[in-house]
């Protein structure tokens, strides 16, 4: 469906994208996963067909995007990470310019506009401005607004930066109904659990590369990245914790240790805290995911 | 294109309250003007500028020579000899402001002491220039017929009434009376003025307060217009705007069509009001009048894009907008009617559309001139625009569809 091959893109002699290359299969969600100023939002302005690259070329369908602009636009949706609506403006008018944008009018728009709206549960909102709605309603109204003329690819710049948990909950479970409908989704984030809950199959974007790419558990197993225990304790800032290499944390008094497969060591270290006399007042076990995969190719962690 | 002027209309007529305001400070602002300019003139005793004035000398005698010589010799006036009938089409084209009219027999009446055959047709809306005009000519006249009625009375007089004297007596006695009788100013009218634009029913301050108001305040509009380009690449709409299966530039000329509609719409409202309020004629040629404001409308939109494409940012836009648009108004006669600038000024004035605007104005009100006098008008304001979109379409392509 997109077959992104080695596209580059440099600002003021700055490399944004690298000969990035992936390909995404029809009906895939596919994540591009990576901290702020990765390449990511650069990536998709290139495959939107908005900023031709440097090097490399964009395919989808079999079409090169910058040869055959607007066939392939007709067929691409993209939910940018602004809010890009007309606060003044409704929902339902939104809706219906975005649409018409690509040819969506009349009763047809207006029958796909009502379904849009009532999928993002904001039908009975739809007559009031924009300007009036909150933030994860604004986002809700952003993401129908790119699926007015049903699109087959969907392209997505962090659709959820910015909402509270609710919001931003909501529209997971809309775009696990485009998953089901088997739309194809390109999805950014910097967000680790989002690409381990929905996504297909993972880029890991940073400095303009992708430095590694397939499913969580094809990058966990690829790899071999340790779990991590965080225990949280009263008493004496400087304690260790005998028999495992740990690193601590004394004014918020935690102690880190890294170590595969942390689940059957748990019991062994919660007995040598007791027999230290470490009064334990939290443990928290994080599992490796994608967290640790990046941690572990970069040296620093996503959000860094 | 149409969808992107849609939904700008939308947008702009959806806040009633802020629309009724767009529309209530240009009328505000006409009110105020009107008054303003309803009594320039009147008090003024000079003009900062020289002022050329034509003659048609048909008597050709010598009297009527010095009065042009002697008007030629003040600092500040410059005769220039016109055939009358040249002279008339150039004060109703507006070039020339005055001609003054020396007819035949006019050295014989002057010699007579009768009615002189003296004429100054003029262009009443160059109330002040004529003004002075007439001052000096009168005075000039005043004096050569004083000295002519002097003389004539004091040689009675002294025939009459010192027949005995000595003739070297008689002779200084002679020459003080008519030096002082010369001197004596001429209180009754001495020439006869028409007034060949412009009559009674019209009123150019009220023309000069619609016409400049109402194309300074439009060019505000249609910059902020404009400027809603700036907004959309700020908040990101310009981006899936471009994303879509549209033309770039049919987002450029989807604005510059709003903003068309839109002028051509206030520019009717300030006018009508005008009629409403002052009763100035907007039907002496409606014809004419809806071109002029269909011209100065798309000229305006067209410097509206342009501002909103030569700069990066909203913030650019604003500062730059109103520097160049308080410049232009400032020259092109929005602010201050021309003649009061000086003469460089008033040529600079034609880099304006305000000047083209106005100038088109004033034929159809003033000059009560038909589509053929503001043609001139109507193809200037046409090629501003076609050199400022060109230049729009440069600067929109290199700054505003930029993506970083």
């Amino acid at each position: 469906m997109l077959s992104v091959q080695a596209i580059s893109k440099s600002f003021k002699h700055q490399k944004a994208v690298n000969e990035i290359s992936f390909e995404i299969q029809p009906g895939m969600f596919y994540g591009l996963l990576g901290p702020n100023g990765a390449g990511k939002t650069t990536t998709i302005q290139i495959i939107s067909a908005i900023m031709p690259p440097d090097g490399g070329k964009v395919l989808i369908a079999g079409i090169d995007v910058y040869e055959q602009t607007n066939k392939v636009k007709m067929h691409m949706g993209v939910v940018p990470q602004e809010i890009a609506l007309y606060d003044e403006l409704n929902a339902l008018e939104n809706l219906l310019f975005w649409g018409s944008l690509y040819g969506k009018t009349g009763s047809d728009a207006k029958r796909q506009a009502a379904h849009l709206l009532a999928w993002v549960g904001l039908e009975d909102r739809q007559h009031d401005a924009v300007k009036t709605y909150s933030g994860g309603m604004k986002r809700r109204v952003n993401m129908a607004s790119a699926l007015m003329h049903n699109p087959t690819l969907i392209l997505m710049d962090e659709p959820t930066v910015g909402i509270d948990p609710q919001s931003r909950n909501k529209i997971y479970e809309l775009l696990n109904e485009l998953k089901i409908q088997g739309k194809t989704i390109l999805y950014t984030t910097h967000y680790m659990q989002e690409a381990e809950q929905m996504c297909d199959k993972i880029g890991i974007i940073d400095k303009g590369k992708i430095i590694a790419e397939g499913s969580l558990g094809e990058l966990s197993a690829a790899h071999t990245v340790a779990d991590r225990i965080i225990i949280t304790y009263i008493g004496d800032p400087s304690t260790v914790i005998s028999g495992y290499q740990s690193t601590t944390n004394i004014d918020t008094r935690e102690i880190t240790i890294v170590i595969k497969d942390a689940k059957h060591h748990l019991s062994d270290i919660v007995n040598k805290c007791a027999l230290q006399g470490i009064e334990i007042h939290n443990i928290d076990v994080r599992h490796a995911g994608l967290e640790a995969v990046f941690l572990h190719l970069t040296g620093r962690q996503l959000r860094d | 294109m149409w969808k992107i002027t849609r939904k700008d209309l939308r947008i702009f007529f959806i806040d009633k309250k802020a629309l009724f305001l767009s529309l209530l400070l240009p009328i505000g602002l006409i009110t105020l003007f009107a008054f303003a300019f309803g009594g320039v003139g009147q008090d003024k005793e000079e003009a900062g500028t020289p002022i050329s004035v034509l003659y048609s000398d048909s008597d050709n005698s010598a009297s009527s020579k010095k009065v042009i010589a002697d008007l030629d010799n003040i600092p500040g006036i410059e005769c220039i000899a016109a055939d009358t009938g040249m002279a008339i089409t150039q004060i109703k084209m507006g070039d020339q402001i005055a001609n003054i009219v020396i007819h035949n027999g006019f050295e014989d009446a002057l010699n007579a002491g009768i009615n002189l055959p003296l004429e100054l047709q003029f262009d009443k809306s160059r109330e002040m220039e004529v003004s002075i005009l007439q001052n000096l000519l009168v005075s000039n006249v005043a004096a050569m017929k004083g000295a002519k009625d002097a003389d004539k009375g004091v040689d009675r007089i002294m025939d009459d009434m010192f027949a005995d004297l000595p003739i070297k007596m008689k002779d200084s006695i002679r020459n003080n009376l008519k030096s002082g009788l010369a001197n004596e100013g001429e209180s009754e009218q001495i020439i006869k003025m028409t007034s060949l634009v412009g009559g009674t029913e019209s009123n150019w301050g009220l023309i000069q307060a619609v016409a400049g108001t109402a194309i300074m305040m439009l060019l505000f509009s249609v910059s902020a217009i404009g400027q809603g380009m700036l907004d959309e690449k700020e908040n990101g709409v310009l981006k899936k705007l471009l994303q879509s299966p549209i033309m770039p530039f049919e987002i450029m000329f989807g604005k510059m069509l709003t903003a068309i509609i839109i002028a051509i719409f206030q520019l009717s409202v300030m006018f009508v009001f005008s009629w409403l309020a002052f009763g100035l004629d907007i039907f002496i040629n409606i014809y004419a009048l809806l071109i002029m404001i269909i011209a100065t409308a798309v000229a305006c939109s067209s410097f509206g894009v342009f501002l909103s494409s030569i700069v990066t940012s909203k913030k650019q836009s604003d500062s730059l907008g109103t520097i160049i648009i308080l410049f232009m108004s400032a020259v092109g006669g929005s602010m201050i009617p021309l003649y009061m600038m000086p003469s460089f000024m008033q040529d600079a004035a034609v880099i304006s559309v305000n000047y083209w605007s106005i100038q088109g104005f004033y034929d159809i009100f003033w000059r009560k001139a038909g589509l053929d006098a503001i043609a001139q008008n109507v193809v200037v304001l046409m090629g501003i625009t076609t050199g400022v979109l060109l230049l729009s379409a440069y600067f929109f392509k290199r700054n505003v569809l930029k993506l970083t």
